[in-house]
């Protein structure tokens, strides 16, 4: 049963879907039209041409770099706002009447939203690399980018194959799981902000944003700490495998984010089973 | 007979705000009763504790034997008094959605319905009138071949003639087996067909019995008896 609501889910996200991949093949298209093509045509010599060329390149990246922030914060703004028409407002009697067990009913809001902050994800990223590699391809430094990419093979992830011989299979592995945690926990909390703001009786929206920037701000503070513990702890310990902080850093961040979902979950539970509040 | 819905001793308190208080209830199953209160008595509490959208502070609720849960909301069609349509989704969809969550749904029966109101079903829920959502909440609610039919306010904010389309596809369409709990102002058509009455008041059923008995006891319409008992003009 939670299927068909899933299903529904992203038939209703698709057009939200489909318009942010619009939003970023435009503004790749762009960027790369007025930041990358003139590095093409004039160059990046002091000639007139030239400097217009760079200044136009740096703008564009600037831009693009907001624009893709604004676009995630968007699709943020869309799934919470989407959490908490169909759970708290008007569509909520019919959400919350349906013969399905609340679990079921938060599983099947937090699966499509998760999946599609995952392809937003892959959106940015798909879009980072072709202005990248145009960039270094404008910059006559393909060369150079071929040897970082190599040097990202044999250094960062063969502190992997250093640590436990499993190599690049294992680097990926590991940060694709560490990416899902963090989109399913940033996901969860969003829906726990939205659950406490719909607790109050008016500004119920407003409630739910600030909230989850205040738990925002505590946990990026919370990231910090343990940065800089592993830092202090971990960085000396292990001078000659560099890699081996980052892996310290990032099983400590994923467990504490699967902490906070587990967390945000149960209170999120809790209160569409007891604190409903429709308006 | 055998009695549907038993409310023991529900009381319902929103902070120190008592909605609901003691109520003792028992209606049985094949009949259509009507829930009357003056605007904020805790009709609509009481609605929202029986379909299971709202949990009450203290008491009993049960529903055909048991407390509601995901498996009574299989068998009770509960039309609120608010807008509950997904304004993004074509109406085509939302008559699909119910008919995969609702195994009581006859999708034959709500395109019957909604045919009369000559719209194509392709439309988004945001292009119709507010009348037409109205009519349309109703028809996906009366497509259903439930126990229990909760019905709140289900002609607030709709002109005469929405209010005799609904009224209609409400009576026409109700499973004769089922139970009606309907709340909505007195007109003469809906006091010719209601069994049996309740009035709350401040939270508390200050009378349950049937239509006929008070119409025979206090020699006047219900309507006329409500206006007795809550004084109103």
């Amino acid at each position: 049963m939670s299927r068909k609501l899933i299903k529904y889910e992203f038939k209703q996200m698709k057009s939200a879907l489909l318009l942010t991949a619009i939003v970023f093949a435009i503004i790749t298209g762009i960027v790369f039209c007025t930041g990358i093509l003139p590095m093409l045509v004039f160059g990046i010599n002091e000639s007139e041409g030239g400097i217009l060329s760079i200044f136009l390149a740096s703008i564009s990246v600037l831009l693009y770099e907001v624009i893709l922030i604004v676009t995630a914060i968007g699709m943020n703004i869309y799934i919470g706002v989407r959490f908490y028409k169909t759970m708290y407002s008007g569509i909520g009697y019919f959400t919350n009447t349906l013969p399905l067990k609340k679990h079921e009913i938060i599983l099947s809001k937090i699966i499509p939203a998760a999946i599609a902050q995952t392809i937003v994800n892959l959106m940015i990223i798909v879009s980072g690399v072709i202005i990248f590699c145009g960039f270094m391809f404008a910059t006559d430094r393909f060369g150079d980018l071929m040897l970082y990419i190599a040097r990202f093979k044999g250094g960062i992830l063969g502190n992997f194959t250093m640590l436990n011989g499993m190599g690049i299979v294992l680097g990926i592995v590991f940060g694709c799981l560490f990416a899902i945690i963090q989109i399913v926990s940033n996901t969860l909390l969003l829906f726990l902000a939205v659950s406490i703001g719909q607790l109050f009786n008016s500004y119920k929206i407003l409630m739910s944003v600030i909230i989850f920037i205040v738990m925002n701000v505590g946990l990026n503070a919370v990231d910090g700490i343990i940065n800089m513990v592993t830092g202090a702890l971990v960085h000396g310990i292990f001078m000659h495998s560099p890699g081996v902080y980052s892996i310290i850093t990032m099983i400590l961040i994923g467990t504490k984010n699967i902490i906070i979902a587990v967390i945000a979950y149960a209170i999120s539970y809790r209160i569409l089973r007891d604190k409903l509040n429709l308006e | 007979m055998l009695d549907l819905l038993s409310l023991k001793a529900v009381s319902k308190k929103y902070g120190i705000k008592q909605a609901l208080n003691n109520i003792n209830l028992n209606i049985p199953t094949g009949k259509i009763v009507g829930l009357f209160s003056p605007k904020g008595g805790g009709r609509t509490t009481l609605m929202k504790i029986i379909t299971g959208v709202l949990n009450q502070t203290e008491g009993v609720v049960s529903i055909d034997g048991v407390e509601p849960n995901e498996i009574t909301k299989s068998y009770v069609a509960y039309l609120p008094d608010k807008i509950f349509l997904d304004e993004s989704m074509t109406i085509k969809d939302t008559i699909s959605m119910h008919a995969d969550f609702y195994e009581d749904f006859s999708k034959d029966r709500a395109y019957e319905m909604f045919n009369d109101l000559k719209i194509p079903d392709k439309y988004k829920i945001k292009d119709l009138s507010k009348e037409n959502r109205r009519k349309l909440q109703a028809i996906l609610v009366m497509s259903r071949n439930a126990k229990l039919y909760v019905l709140d306010e289900p002609f607030i904010n709709v002109d005469a003639d929405a209010r005799d389309y609904i009224l209609k596809i409400i009576l026409s369409n109700y499973n004769r087996n089922a139970t009606v709990l309907i709340s909505t102002i007195l007109t003469p058509e809906v006091e010719r067909i209601i069994d049996e009455v309740v009035f709350i008041k401040d939270g508390e059923i200050i009378l349950y019995d049937t239509a006929e008995k008070i119409r025979n006891e206090k020699g006047c319409s219900i309507d006329e008896y409500f206006r007795e008992v809550f004084n109103v003009s």
